[in-house]
């Protein structure tokens, strides 16, 4: 195993760590530089020449500029109003304990963590043309047509945005939240400070950090969304990422679509950039750490009143339209049952168009399984590069295999299918391509669940194996192996769900003939009838309980985790 | 010949962290490795250990070299700073480690971590988790570890770092009375010279990368060759002087007459003035010439078993002492005079 050679006491050539780490940059290179090479050079030359033609238009034309107008306004509004309605949250979640708490906070990053086909098709269940509470004010009052008419209206995916990122508010500003020390509280109050003037010059000033860092990422996720506003949206409201797709699908006007991804991948790297000074600043992570506990039991009746009331909103905005998923995609025309779930497994070939649900869940499951081990493998050979100390490389190397992470799914997609579809590399037709894409996005989330459990190894753990008489690779199998293959697990599980989620890329590198769950889904949410619909919703269903139950798993094994 | 021979050993990072170190120890002695933070002590661990590789040197043991054989190789022992303990094996599970190494067969391997949890006093807790251990505990632990194989060295690298003092000196004793009953020969780092004198048959003092000195503790408390040895082991009243023709020293405090070592007349030297080598001289009406303080007293301090005073003498000088706490010292801002017994002057 590679990971051996950290080890041996003695100094290891340097040059043999750098076969190490030569792997996985090859396979970055191919598939992630070499495409986005290419859309550099379609757009800025698509004649083989500079051209800057393409990138005026942009500028001249209206209509360019108001796509660009339109994604930033609503990804600067989705994010404020999942501000709004996340931070009392945060604020109940960090500063009182109560029963359930933990369940609940885990719960909150299911929505975080379904694939946009499956939230989009949540919404729909609730709020569209055919949803819960349409067919229910319907019933009830007795009329002919929906009460409400969100389907195709920006208020919609808005609603789906906040959904969706509600938990990284809750996450980052209430992590951040919960370990300000409760005496600087008591100290202001000491002082003779209101609870007003406490929050506006004591707690708010610390948590801006947090703040801004969680409102950079929520800005950054709702700038790139494409499935939800895709599906939600309809034909005529476009953000960025609709566009690239639109152009290049469509209207396969492939150097506009190359310019516009050139234009998402600056705006986007510059605001991870921006997001990574941040989070280094503030020391506040995604996914905090288990931290010491500040929050203080329910003491009044005021205190179960805030409490209370935050978690019913919670409920209502996150709880229901998973809730009217579940309920959709058992409430037949013929009431109750498990109909839709049957259809899924009967083979009726009516169109040239249909796909067998069947066999899509198997694509997926197959595509997820290929995408991991590709994945994994190059995360760990990464990983033991990276994690050796006092290492200058690594600084540079790490952001570098994180850049997936801040690129666009569809941008992504979309390099793929120019870049990979001639000699030597012509893999269009190949079924490697999706799970080369899905490893490509997973590869960063797999190193940041290895490396910091890599580096967390004291070295004088390994030290005191071989002073005990194990041989480097004894002391690797009974020192690092136990902690590292929770970690690998943790990685796997990440992999998996990210693969059998992805939409973005996968919408331009799967075959027709071979399309994954996702995709399924939204080809059965786009026909009309009842059953097409029904069965949009039960394999969203589906979708939702594996991949919740993975993420579910792993909240389990990093708290299980956590003494190390 | 000794047991364990280092020769010109040097090993440099940045700067040279050993340089040129020779030493060597016998079978079922313990050498202490004393010195401040960064003086290379835990790097010559280290480099005996076999985790670093010297750049220059041999180590030598038991009459063969050992330099390039690799750490897991050597059979010998280390008790680690932070205890290094691996968090996901519980007590026995430490212990047995290094048996399990041994290819030993399981039953031998429970026998002997029984033994030695015995030995240091922890076979109730063998089961037990060893994050949930007190600090006291895992030190114990991690002593039982590096003993269990019988290594034919044992080096403890300041293992008493992370605990609080009173229960440093407790341990130190037993952790001593562990050795001498296994006849283990040790090396033992630290920076706290109690410690050292604690658990040694001998102390090499350390700085920048050399050894100063190397002796046993009563003659380096004694015997302080030179000013970073004595300023090293707390040692304050340290005066310069010259060697008069009679061979007494004159210093700013008067002369005193030291018991050893004289150097030639005319020659500078430093003395060294013991804090409990001085006596309160009744009334001052002293006929002797040499060994007699007067000043004024500055401070007085009562620690317990003896009052500290620090005196000022000729409105230049300043020098402490420990007095015996029978006899209330003058109170601050009165004279005093002092006798000082020749026997607690050293010339360095």
């Amino acid at each position: 195993m590679a990971g051996s050679l950290d080890g041996d006491c003695f100094a290891v050539n340097p040059r043999t760590r750098y076969l190490l780490i030569a792997p996985p940059l090859i396979f970055m290179g191919l598939f992630f530089f070499y495409p986005l090479m290419r859309i550099f050079m379609l757009s800025l030359a698509p004649e083989g020449s500079l051209d800057l033609g393409g990138v005026k238009k942009l500028f001249h034309t209206g209509y360019y500029a108001r796509v660009l107008w339109f994604t930033t306004w609503q990804a600067a509004l989705s994010t404020l109003l999942t501000l709004i309605l996340a931070m009392p949250a945060a604020f109940v979640f960090a500063r009182y304990e109560f029963k359930g708490k933990t369940l609940i906070q885990s719960l909150t990053t299911v929505p975080f963590v379904l694939p946009t086909v499956v939230t989009a098709a949540a919404f729909k269940a609730l709020l569209g043309q055919g949803g819960l509470v349409n067919a229910a004010g319907m019933h009830m009052f007795g009329l002919e047509g929906p009460i409400i008419h969100l389907d195709h209206t920006v208020e919609l995916f808005l609603l789906a945005h906040v959904f969706y990122n509600y938990t990284v508010v809750l996450r980052i500003v209430g992590g951040f939240w919960a370990r300000l020390p409760r005496h600087l509280h008591d100290a202001a109050r000491m002082l003779g400070a209101s609870e007003t003037t406490i929050f506006l010059k004591v707690t708010l000033p610390l948590l801006a950090p947090a703040i801004l860092a969680a409102s950079l990422l929520v800005f950054v996720f709702c700038f790139t969304s494409f499935g939800v506003v895709l599906i939600l949206g309809g034909p005529r409201l476009a953000t960025l990422e609709v566009e690239i797709y639109r152009q290049a699908v469509h209207l396969f006007n492939l150097p506009l679509a190359a310019t516009l991804s050139l234009i998402q991948i600056v705006f986007t790297f510059c605001l991870m950039a921006v997001y990574t000074r941040l989070e280094r600043s503030a020391s506040v992570a995604l996914i905090p750490e288990a931290v010491k506990k500040t929050a203080g039991a329910l003491r009044s009746g005021k205190d179960r009143l805030v409490v209370g009331t935050c978690l019913f909103f919670m409920t209502l905005l996150l709880g229901t339209p998973i809730l009217a998923l579940f309920i959709r995609s058992f409430l037949t025309d013929s009431g109750p049952g498990f109909a839709y779930y049957l259809a899924l497994f009967e083979n009726r070939q009516q169109s040239i168009l249909y796909i067998a649900p069947a066999a899509a869940m198997l694509n997926s499951l197959g595509y997820a399984l290929v995408a991991t081990l590709i994945a994994l493998f190059f995360g760990w050979l990464a990983t033991a590069f990276l994690s050796a100390p006092r290492q200058k490389i690594a600084t540079t190397l790490d952001p570098l295999l994180m850049l997936p992470l801040s690129t666009s799914a569809v941008t992504l997609g979309f390099g793929f299918i120019i870049a990979l579809d001639k000699p030597p590399l012509n893999l269009r037709s190949s079924w490697l391509l999706p799970a080369i894409a899905h490893a490509l996005v997973a590869l960063p989330f797999v190193i940041r669940s290895l490396l910091p459990a890599w580096r967390s190894i004291p070295q004088s753990l390994r030290e005191a194996a071989a002073m005990l008489g194990a041989s480097p690779r004894r002391a690797w199998i009974a020192v690092d192996w136990p902690i590292l293959n929770r970690a690998l697990v943790v990685g796997a599980v990440f992999a998996f769900a990210i693969s059998m989620g992805e939409f973005g890329a996968t919408v331009f590198v799967a075959r027709p003939q071979a399309p994954t769950l996702p995709l399924a889904i939204y080809r059965f949410l786009n026909h009309p009838g009842a059953l097409n619909y029904g069965q949009a919703m039960a394999m969203s269903c589906l979708l939702m309980v594996t991949t919740a139950a993975g993420f579910l798993l792993l909240e389990k094994l990093r708290a299980a985790s956590g003494d190390f | 010949m000794a047991l364990l021979e280092c020769s010109n050993l040097h090993k440099r990072f940045d700067e040279p962290a050993v340089a040129e170190i020779s030493l060597s120890l016998d079978q079922g002695r313990i050498l202490c490795l004393l010195g401040p933070s960064g003086c290379g002590k835990t790097t010559l661990l280290r480099l005996i250990a076999g985790l670093e590789r010297p750049d220059n040197g041999r180590v030598v043991f038991g009459g063969k070299d050992v330099t390039s054989q690799p750490a897991h190789r050597r059979q010998f022992g280390m008790m680690f700073q932070d205890f290094a303990l691996f968090p996901h094996k519980n007590v026995s599970q430490n212990v047995a480690f290094g048996l399990q190494m041994l290819n030993l067969d399981p039953g031998q391997v429970k026998q002997r971590t029984l033994e030695i949890l015995n030995l240091v006093g922890l076979a109730d807790l063998g089961q037990r988790n060893v994050s949930a251990l007190s600090g006291g505990e895992k030190q114990r632990v991690a002593l039982a570890r590096s003993l269990a194989p019988r290594p034919r060295l044992l080096m403890l690298d300041e293992p008493m770092g992370s605990l609080d003092r009173a229960l440093r000196e407790k341990l130190l004793l037993d952790i001593r009375s562990i050795l001498k009953q296994l006849d283990m020969t040790a090396i033992f780092v630290t920076h706290d010279q109690s410690e050292a004198f604690g658990v040694a048959d001998e102390i090499a003092v350390m700085n920048k990368g050399r050894i100063v000195q190397q002796a046993a503790p009563e003659d380096l408390y004694r015997y302080p060759l030179n000013i970073f040895v004595a300023g090293f082991l707390g040692f304050k009243n340290l005066l310069k002087g010259s060697i008069n023709a009679d061979g007494d020293v004159e210093t700013a405090l008067g002369v005193f007459h030291p018991p050893s070592r004289q150097p030639a007349a005319g020659t500078s030297i430093t003395l060294l003035l013991r804090p409990e080598g001085a006596r309160l001289q009744p009334d001052g009406s002293s006929e002797q010439k040499t060994g007699i303080i007067r000043g004024r007293v500055v401070s007085r301090t009562f620690v317990g078993q003896s009052f500290r005073v620090k005196i000022i003498v000729a409105d230049t000088e300043t020098v402490t002492f420990d007095l015996p706490n029978h006899t209330p010292p003058p109170l601050v801002g009165h004279n005093i005079v002092l006798y000082l017994n020749p026997k607690m002057i050293t010339v360095i």
